[in-house]
C-alpha cells in the first residue's frame, strides 16, 4: 500500500492529521483549478473549501480505480460548475461568432506568465469562462459539457467561441504583441 | 515551424492546467471548523432518529399493552384448596351474547387468598386482586340481584379474610370496582359458566394462555381493571417568549461590535405542539413524555453587518453580524457600503467590509422537545384540575437567521455557538373537562424556562421564558 493510499483510507476514517496530510500536498494544485474557473481568488477560496470538505465526506467513495488528484480534480471542477449554475441563469446563446485563430509563437509564449493569464481568464464572463476550461483545458467534448453544464452543443460550441475571441484579444492587447509576431488562421 | 506555434487554447493549457498557488491559511481553518460541524449535525440526527425512535417504541408499548393484558388469573384447578371455599354453581343462559369467544365457554373464576399455603406462592398480586374482585362481584349485591347465584353444586369461588380486607379497601377507594362487578354481572346474566367440583390446586396462567387452558378449566375474558392508565394527548400552544431585556449576567449581554442597545432585540411569539403520551401511576399521579416540537424567534434592530478577518473563523464568504443571542454567520451580500475591520475588542479598523448598519435580523432556533412531566390530579372528575411540573430535553433541530433591510431579504445565515442539546424545566395548571369517559379537553397555562443558556459562548448567556397556554386533547384507554 502506497504512502498516498493509507493516507486516503485514514482520511475516509475522519482522522484529522491525514486530512491535513492530503489538504498539504493538494491543496496548491486544487486552489489553481479552483482559480480558473472564479472570478476572483474569494469565490475560488469558496470553491476550494467547499470542494474539500466534498472531498473529505466523500472519500469512501473513491474506490481507488483511477487517478486520485484527477478524482479531486473533477471535485472542484464540478463544486465550481455547481457554484456557477446557482448563481447564474443561463441563456442559450447559438450565434457563432467568427473566430480568427491566432498562432503564438514560442517567443511571445516566453513572455506571458500564468498569473497574467490566470486574470485574462478570471475576467470572462462566467459561462464563457466555464466551456473554455472545461473544453481548452480538462479536455472535455462539447456533447459532455453540454450535458455537466445542461445546456446543447450549439451553445457549448457557441460560448466556446466567444471566449476564444475575448481571450486572444486580450492576450494580443495586453502583452502588446505585433501583428507580425502572430499568424492569424480563420476558423 | 508550424509546430512550436500554439493557438489559443494551447497557451492556456500550458500555463495553467497544472497552475499551483498556496491557498490562504483560513481555508484550512474553515474546513476543519465545517468537518467539526458536519460531525454535530450527524450527532443532531442521531438524537433526533432516537428520540422519534423512542416515541415510536411508547406508543407500541401502549398499544401493546391495551391488545395484550399479563394480569393473570387464577384458574382452580382440581386437587386444590383444603380452605373452606364459597362454592356456587351458576348455570348457563339461554340468551345469546355478543362475544362468541366467552359465549361458547363455560367459566370459572375463582380465588384463593390464602396467605400461608404453599399454593399461594405462584400468584402475584395482579392476579389476587383480579380474582378478589370477581369473587367480591360473586358474592355481592349486585350478583344477587342479576339473580346468578343460582347454585353452588360446581362452581367455586373462595373468599378468604385477606382477600375480603382488599375488597373492603377497593370498594371504598375505587369506583372501577362497582364498574368492574357490573360488568361481570352483565357477563353472567348472559353466560353462565359451569364450575369445576372439588377444586384443589390452582395456578396462574397468563390470560392469553386461557385458551389453551380450556381442557382443564375454561377462563372468561374479565377485564384486569377498568382504570384507564394510558393516555395520548395532542397538545398545541402559543407561546409568549420573553426575555431579560436589562442585559447581564443573569439576563442578556449583548456581545461583539455595534452601535444597538438590547432593547432592540424582541422576542416574536411563535407556537409549539406535539403528542405526548401518558401513564397513570395510583389515582392521581400522572407521568407524560412524547415529542414537542418548539421554536424560538427573535428580531433585532439595527444590526451591523461586516465581513470578519479570517482569525473570527468566519467561513469564507460570510459575515458577522451581532446579536444578544450571540454572533450570526451570514452569506455575503458582496455589496459593501463602506470600508471597516474589526478588532480582537470589536472595534473597527481599516480593512474590513461593513455592510449594513441599519438591518433587521431574525434568528429562529427550532427544537425538538423530549419532556418528562408529572401530574397531580387535584381533582380528577368530570372537572379536572391538575398541577404539571418536569424536565425537558431540547434538541436543536433548525437554525436559521434572516437579514432584511427595508422588507427584503438581503442575506442568510445562521447563528453561532448554538448547543445541540439544552434542558428547560416547566410548571403548569392543568384544568380540563371530560367529554366522555375518553376524552378530555384540557387547558393548562404553563410556564417554562431554559435551564442553561443556548449558546455556548462564555459571553452570553441566554436563557428564554415561554409562557404558553396548553391546549390539549386526551384521549384514554386501558
Amino acid at each position: 500500500m502506497t504512502n498516498l493510499e493509507e493516507t486516503i483510507q485514514k482520511c475516509a476514517s475522519g482522522d484529522r492529521k491525514a486530512q491535513t496530510a492530503l489538504y498539504n500536498e493538494f491543496s496548491s494544485k486544487m486552489y489553481g483549478v479552483c482559480l480558473r474557473y472564479s472570478k476572483d481568488t474569494t469565490e475560488a477560496e469558496d470553491n476550494l473549501q467547499e470542494g474539500f470538505i466534498r472531498v473529505f465526506t466523500k472519500m469512501d467513495q473513491f474506490g481507488f480505480k483511477g487517478s486520485f488528484e484527477g478524482w479531486m480534480r473533477r471535485i472542484m471542477v464540478n463544486t465550481s460548475l455547481e457554484k456557477f449554475r446557482k448563481n447564474n441563469h443561463l441563456y442559450p446563446v447559438e450565434d457563432m461568432m467568427i473566430y480568427e485563430s491566432v498562432q503564438f509563437t514560442e517567443e511571445t509564449l516566453s513572455i506571458i506568465s500564468a498569473d497574467d493569464l490566470m486574470k485574462i481568464i478570471q475576467e470572462l464572463p462566467p459561462r464563457y469562462r466555464m466551456v473554455f476550461n472545461l473544453y481548452a483545458i480538462e479536455g472535455y467534448s462539447h456533447q459532455e459539457i453540454a450535458k455537466m453544464m445542461k445546456i446543447t452543443e450549439g451553445t457549448s460550441k457557441s460560448n466556446l467561441s466567444r471566449a476564444r475571441v475575448i481571450l486572444q484579444k486580450k492576450v494580443i492587447n495586453d502583452f502588446g504583441l505585433e501583428k507580425n509576431t502572430v499568424t492569424t488562421t480563420l476558423c | 515551424m508550424l509546430a512550436e506555434k500554439r493557438n489559443i487554447d494551447q497557451v492556456f493549457r500550458e500555463k495553467l492546467a497544472d497552475y499551483e498557488q498556496t491557498p490562504p491559511a483560513f481555508v484550512w481553518t474553515n474546513i476543519k471548523g465545517k468537518l467539526s460541524t458536519r460531525k454535530k449535525e450527524r450527532r443532531i440526527a442521531f438524537f433526533k432518529t432516537v428520540g422519534i425512535a423512542a416515541a415510536i417504541a411508547v406508543a407500541f408499548l401502549a398499544g401493546w399493552l391495551t391488545t395484550n393484558p399479563t394480569e393473570n388469573i387464577a384458574v382452580l384447578q382440581k386437587n386444590a384448596v383444603e380452605k373452606p371455599a364459597i362454592n356456587q354453581n351458576i348455570e348457563p343462559s339461554t340468551e345469546k351474547r355478543a362475544d362468541p369467544a366467552i359465549h361458547k365457554e363455560n367459566t370459572t373464576i375463582a380465588t384463593n387468598a390464602n396467605t400461608t399455603g404453599t399454593a399461594q406462592k405462584g400468584i402475584n398480586k395482579k392476579s389476587l386482586q383480579f380474582s378478589s374482585l370477581a369473587s367480591f362481584a360473586a358474592n355481592t349485591s349486585f350478583v344477587d340481584n342479576a339473580n346468578l347465584l343460582k347454585s353452588q353444586k360446581s362452581g367455586e369461588l373462595v373468599l378468604f379474610k385477606s382477600e375480603k380486607d382488599l375488597l373492603d379497601h377497593l370498594q371504598k377507594n375505587f369506583k372501577m370496582v362497582k364498574k368492574l362487578t357490573d360488568w361481570i354481572a352483565a357477563v353472567r346474566k348472559d353466560s353462565v359458566p359451569s364450575a369445576v367440583k372439588n377444586p384443589k390446586t390452582f395456578t396462574t396462567v397468563p390470560f392469553k394462555q386461557m385458551t389453551d387452558i380450556g381442557s382443564v378449566t375454561k377462563g372468561v375474558n374479565v377485564p384486569a381493571s377498568k382504570t384507564d392508565r394510558w393516555s395520548l394527548k395532542a397538545e398545541f400552544s402559543p407561546a409568549f417568549n420573553s426575555q431579560n431585556p436589562n442585559g447581564g449576567k443573569d439576563g442578556l449581554l449583548y456581545v461583539g461590535p455595534g452601535n444597538y442597545k438590547p432593547q432592540d432585540t424582541r422576542t416574536e411569539n411563535t407556537v409549539y405542539g406535539g403528542m405526548i403520551a401518558g401513564y397513570k401511576v395510583g389515582k392521581r399521579f400522572i407521568i407524560r413524555s412524547g415529542v414537542v416540537y418548539n421554536n424560538l424567534r427573535q428580531t433585532t434592530r439595527n444590526v451591523n453587518f461586516m465581513s470578519m478577518n479570517p482569525q473570527y473563523n468566519v467561513p469564507v464568504g460570510t459575515a458577522l453580524a451581532s446579536t444578544p443571542v450571540g454572533n450570526v454567520s451570514l452569506n455575503n451580500t458582496g455589496n459593501s457600503n463602506s470600508s471597516a475591520a474589526v478588532n480582537s475588542d470589536y472595534s473597527l479598523s481599516n480593512g474590513t467590509k461593513y455592510y449594513s448598519a441599519s438591518s433587521e435580523l431574525k434568528q429562529n432556533l427550532e427544537f425538538i422537545e423530549i419532556p418528562f412531566l408529572a401530574t397531580y390530579r387535584l381533582v380528577d372528575k368530570k372537572v379536572v384540575i391538575g398541577l404539571t411540573g418536569g424536565v425537558s430535553t431540547n434538541i436543536l433541530v433548525g437554525n436559521r437567521a434572516i437579514l432584511s433591510e427595508n422588507g427584503g431579504k438581503i442575506s442568510g445565515g445562521e447563528t453561532n455557538n448554538m448547543r445541540n442539546v439544552v434542558y428547560s424545566g416547566a410548571v403548569g395548571l392543568e384544568m380540563g373537562y371530560a367529554i366522555n369517559n375518553r376524552i378530555t379537553l384540557t387547558v393548562e397555562p404553563r410556564v417554562k424556562r431554559f435551564i442553561n443558556s443556548l449558546s455556548s459562548s462564555k459571553s452570553v448567556n441566554y436563557k428564554p421564558y415561554q409562557v404558553g397556554i396548553v391546549t390539549g386533547l386526551s384521549y384514554s384507554f386501558n
